[in-house]
């Protein structure tokens, strides 16, 4: 099997040559080998900052203005890019390489039509004649299984569902006819279910011949494809082998902490289970003509967890915010602590205000950027209370010490942030803890550490969690009881092992089949889900 | 079907609320001007005039100066429906008269000033996105100096040198295209020096988007991404800022007019705010307020026809 | 105004743009600073002693920007002209931050119907070019030197009250106001604690550039005739007075704009050096 792509000992440095003014400079990416063969899929995996998107892009001679790359051997397709100028790097590009980014809503230009973003490597590189290049368009459009091709071509990235676009945008990597595919994070924009379709596509790619590189932080997609994975920590490779072997038995620490991180393990756990908290009785709520949230009911007892795991769109953060009394049911209730909550006004809610707290997805957007986290802590706790105590208890109590304390949002990790969330949101003593998404900004080991922290809260302050993901496993993981929601309703609801080892519903079976997970064990179960299965064309709500 | 409702509602929505502007703007004028002191009868008579008080009266009935204000109001306003703009106190003729022949003169001039701006600002950022630091330094420096000279100063400075000491270029009156290039570039420079600024700022953003490495792994050229894809992107907030720039002309051709003792409706203006002719500014404000909502509406079909994610129903600009 | 302040606001770059241009215009404020509270330190004569023998003075000699038409030395007069032409900058950028602050906040968080009503407004009032507006108030409330400040800090209050409903509109939507609401704390006590800190940063910074347009505005409508009535000095009467002689004698209106531009140049090299080091997260 002769080598697509060698790589050997690359290296990119980003800032200053020399010790000059200005920031030190960074070596992105040390001493990186790999090959990629044809029909060969070959993984990068690693954390945010691990330097893998610069690997991407220093492939295709794209690694910025600022960056200086160097390889002892740098061959694509047989040739040695090593030297290159300006004008051979535009010969590979698209022709010889293609990249396939991430999300195709921005990585397609959105002011222009998707025939005409497919027809342009075509353009760009002579590979098709003028008159033909229309009936190319449709031809890969088709290919990549985008149901009624000549009709898409004419419309705008905004106007196609996220998977249809994704399919576009892998259709307009693949228009010149090139040997090796690169793809960065090609599915981590998009719902489960569309992501399997997608690892699909490109699966078929891979057994047309085409080599491909995959970018990728999430095992499970690595699992599902990948031939060979390699494991990139802070820019060096630290482990390469076949993906099945490298997931059984990783050999380097941090490959084992990663594969380890990754699959989520629920510690034996006895729910305090006593009153009920939160009482949602036939809830909905819609926006015009779209109905956001259609007769959703549950109930929260104390100390107990509640999953909601659905798609993006099917309404599970209008229920947290419904919940959190942020937005008022149309029609139905809640009731917190036993007592009317939605109908009240904010006047009279804002005194109970304390019992329901809530953490954001992104907690860097959730805080005041000119606050530290001594004052953004301090905005929870009640007045009466010695500020200063009450906040070094509250830091201690999610794993911070007081050498946080005046450093604002910026100059805190992902992980400290949403540490510094669940501090603030547990300053009023809450009942409730909503949780919106809370680990899903995260990388997968900062993940871990989390949910574990909301474990040991809960057990230790018997706080009733309603936990809010679109992740599977994440939901596996902490629930006591789990509802699926779908299209404004709820269309599942039983314990967490009666969903998840006995689903009844027919999308939850398909969430679970789509599910990537990482685990030996974890070769998906067959569900069909052919590229050419045209899935809903229609445009996502925003 | 869908495309003429598509177009339809948001072009029949806009001149909606021009209207709305429009009457706005109206009845602020009214307002504002009729809460200016003195007598309007010794405007219409001009100083150093004993008239009778029989003389005064008549012309208070003549200009309906005795009506009550709401009666006044309703008068302007269907004046304004029926092209009725009153008539001037100053020179006691219709208000369309007195106008009729300054205004292709200021025409003339804002348009010749916005291609220039615009020629200015698109040249200047296409030159310079993306390249090395001196043009940049070099570019920025020169916009900047373009938006912090008073352009009336340096009209001046070019009138007297370039006009009256070396006699290169006709400067005042309105004689043919020639008498055009100073007064135009004067007019067009500060609002190329922001334009420019924009357009690179924005061609700089489009650049780093990721859509542009896609284009740039497709083995597009820099001037490829540059020309089919990024400039569509910086002609965007050139079109937000439209209004910003009918204002900065009609303000401008004030300013430019004087100094080049052209005729137009900005000399106009200052004539009848000295005198507190109240006729002629109500009609000079409104012009310009219409001005400003044709352009506004023009502006956003534009955007319609630059940005299809706009077209989608129920988005707003 | 604020186009030009948004447009300029941006942090500098390069190093010229770094170091040595903001140690020049810091210089140059403090001069003029000089000149507004102190002009008897840095004038040679004042301002307004007519010598005719002396007229048209070339720069030289005692007179270091020459002098004019009735022999007023003109560098005096410059800096005499400090106090009117920046009082028009300053006063009028105040006005217009203050009531643009109070329209803005109100609209971006009171209730929808206001909002709606006050933006309404704001937009027929956009619809005048700013001078038209500021010759529109100068009808009403006359020609002088407080009124110039009245009239184009009338005329600047849509743009800044937009700019403000513009800051504040997403720091009421962003997750942190949401966490205050859900932690109980008052509407008031969000706006004063979270949207007021969070739009005066952006804010001063276009004010402090709005203030170099004022200045050029107010000379502007002084060159018209309709700003500081003669003799005193005021740079855009002197421009107008000196632009008859332009051809024979450079100076009379050359200095005055001269001095137009440097305050104008100053304020925006200044803010954007300061804007460039400002670390992020801690302005906008």
């Amino acid at each position: 099997m002769s080598a697509l792509l060698t790589v050997e000992n690359l290296d990119v440095r980003f800032g200053p040559r020399r010790g000059g003014a200005g920031a030190a400079p960074v070596h992105a990416v040390r001493d990186v080998s790999f090959s990629v063969a044809a029909g060969e899929c070959l993984a990068l995996v690693g954390e945010s900052g691990s330097g893998k998107s610069t690997v991407a892009r220093a492939l295709l001679g794209l690694a910025g203005a600022g960056a200086r790359t160097s390889a002892r051997t740098l061959r694509v397709d047989g040739r040695d890019v090593t030297g290159f100028g300006a004008r051979e790097w535009r010969s590979v590009r698209g022709r010889v390489v293609g990249l396939v980014a991430q999300d195709a809503l921005v990585s397609l230009d959105p002011l222009r039509r998707i025939g005409a973003e497919i027809a342009e490597p075509m353009r760009l590189h002579g590979t098709a004649e003028r008159s033909r290049i229309g009936a190319r368009v449709v031809e890969l459009l088709r290919r990549v299984g985008v149901p009624d091709p000549e009709a898409r071509a004419t419309q705008y990235p905004h106007e196609l569902s996220g998977g249809l676009r994704q399919r576009a945008l892998i259709a307009s990597a693949l228009a010149a006819g090139p040997r090796l595919l690169i793809a960065d994070e090609p599915t981590t924009a998009l719902d489960v279910t569309v992501q399997a379709q997608i690892l699909d596509l490109l699966a078929t790619a891979k057994e047309d011949g085409t080599g491909l590189l995959l970018i990728s932080h999430d095992l499970g997609v690595v699992a599902r494809i990948a031939d060979r994975t390699a494991v990139l920590r802070r820019g060096e490779v630290v482990e390469t082998g076949p993906t099945p072997a490298l997931l059984a038995a990783p050999r380097h620490p941090y490959s084992r902490a990663l594969v380890a991180a990754s699959v989520l393990r629920s510690p034996p756990r006895a729910p305090k289970r006593t009153g009920t908290v939160l009482e949602v009785d036939a809830v909905s709520l819609s926006y015009g003509a779209r109905t956001a949230v259609r007769e959703v009911s549950f109930t929260l007892r104390a100390g107990e967890t509640v999953g909601l795991v659905g798609e993006s769109g099917s309404g599970k953060s209008t229920v947290a915010r419904l919940a959190t009394g942020l937005l008022r049911p149309h029609s139905g209730t809640v009731r917190l602590d036993g007592e009317p909550w939605s109908e009240l006004p904010e006047r009279l809610r804002r005194p109970r205000r304390a019992r329901i707290q809530l953490i954001h997805q992104d907690p860097y957007s959730a805080f005041d950027p000119r606050f530290t986290v001594s004052r953004i802590i301090a905005e929870g706790i009640p007045r009466h209370e010695d500020r200063a105590a009450r906040t070094r208890e509250l830091l201690g109590l999610v794993g911070l010490g007081p050498e946080h304390l005046h450093r604002r949002p910026d100059q805190l990790s992902g992980g400290q942030r949403q540490r510094v969330a669940i501090a603030r949101a547990l300053a009023p003593s809450p009942g409730v803890l909503v949780c919106d998404e809370p680990v899903s900004a995260l990388d997968a080991s900062v993940r871990a550490q989390v949910l574990d922290l909301l474990d040991d809260v809960q057990q230790r302050l018997g706080t009733a969690l309603l936990f809010v993901s679109h992740d599977l496993s994440v939901i596996r993981r902490i629930s006591d009881r789990v509802l699926v929601m779908k299209d404004a309703e709820v269309v599942e609801e039983g314990t967490a092992e009666e969903v998840f080892d006995a689903p009844r519903h027919p999308y939850t079976k398909s969430l679970l089949a789509a599910a990537l997970t990482a685990g030996t064990d974890a070769a998906p179960p067959g569900v069909p889900t052919r590229p050419g299965t045209p899935p809903a064309a229609a445009a996502r709500p925003r | 079907m869908s495309v003429m409702r598509r177009w339809a509602v948001p072009v029949v929505r806009r001149l909606g609320s021009g209207v709305l502007v429009l009457w706005g703007a109206a009845t602020v004028s009214f307002l504002v001007l009729h809460l200016v002191p003195g007598d309007v009868v010794d405007t219409v008579l001009g100083p150093s005039t004993a008239a009778t008080p029989e003389l005064r009266e008549r012309i208070r009935a003549d200009y309906g100066l005795g009506d009550p204000l709401p009666v006044q109001y309703l008068r302007q306003l269907a004046g304004l429906l029926t092209g009725d703009l009153g008539r001037s106190y100053q020179q006691g003729l219709p208000v369309g008269d007195v106008l009729a022949g300054q205004i292709g003169p200021t025409v003339e001039l804002a348009l010749a000033a916005t291609v220039l701006a615009l020629l200015i600002a698109f040249v200047a950022a296409v030159a310079t996105a993306g390249r090395g630091r001196a043009a940049r330094a070099v570019a920025s420096g020169l916009e900047l100096l373009a938006v912090s000279v008073p352009s009336y100063w340096l009209g001046i400075l070019a009138f007297t040198f370039l006009s009256y000491r070396f006699r290169l270029l006709p400067a005042a009156g309105d004689q043919g295209p020639a008498a055009l290039v100073l007064p135009a570039l004067t007019l067009a420079l500060p609002i190329g020096g922001v334009l420019a600024r924009v357009v690179r700022q924005e061609l700089d953003e489009a650049l780093a988007r990721p859509f542009a490495l896609t284009v740039r792994a497709r083995g597009a050229t820099e001037r490829t991404v540059l020309l089919r894809h990024t400039l569509r992107h910086a002609a965007l907030p050139v079109a937000t800022l439209s209004g910003w720039v009918v204002g900065s002309l009609l303000g401008g051709a004030v300013l430019t007019e004087t100094v080049f003792a052209r005729p137009g409706l900005g000399r106009v203006l200052v004539t009848a705010v000295t005198s507190k002719d109240i006729p002629v500014v109500t009609a000079l404000v409104l012009l310009s307020a219409a001005a400003f909502v044709v352009v506004n509406l023009l502006v956003d079909l534009a955007y319609l026809v630059i940005d299809p994610r706009l077209r989608t129903e129920g988005a707003g600009v | 105004m604020s186009v030009v302040a948004r447009t300029w606001g941006g942090p500098a770059g390069g190093r010229v743009g770094r170091r040595v241009a903001p140690a020049v215009a810091a210089a140059v404020l403090v001069l003029l600073g000089v000149a507004v509270v102190f002009p008897g330190l840095l004038a040679p004569h004042p301002p307004n002693d007519t010598d005719v023998v002396s007229a048209f003075r070339p720069p030289g000699g005692g007179h270091p920007f020459g002098t004019d038409e009735l022999g007023r030395d003109v560098l005096s007069r410059v800096v005499y002209g400090a106090r009117p032409s920046l009082a028009i900058g300053l006063g009028a950028t105040a006005l217009g931050v203050l009531a643009g602050l109070a329209i803005g906040l109100l609209a971006a968080t009171g209730p929808r119907v206001v909002d709606r009503a006050l933006m309404r407004g704001l937009d027929v009032l956009l619809a005048f070019p700013e001078l038209l507006l500021a010759l529109l108030v100068v009808t009403v409330v006359g020609s002088g030197t407080a009124n110039v400040l009245v009239a184009i800090g009338i005329a600047a209050v849509p743009t800044y009250a937009r700019l403000v409903r513009g800051q504040a509109l997403p720091v009421i939507g962003s997750p942190y106001a949401e966490a205050a609401v859900v932690l109980g704390v008052r509407r008031p006590v969000i706006v004063l604690r979270h949207v007021l800190p969070n739009v005066t940063g952006p804010l001063l910074v276009l004010a402090t550039i709005g203030t170099g347009t004022a200045v050029i505005s107010g000379s502007a409508l002084s060159f018209l005739g309709l700003g500081t009535p003669p003799p005193a000095a005021e740079w855009g009467s002197m421009l107008s007075d000196g632009r008859e002689f332009l051809a024979t004698a450079w100076w009379t209106a050359t200095f005055p704009g001269l001095a137009i531009v440097a305050v104008v140049l100053s304020v925006t090299v200044l803010v954007r050096s300061l804007r460039s080091r400002t670390p992020k997260g801690a302005g906008a």
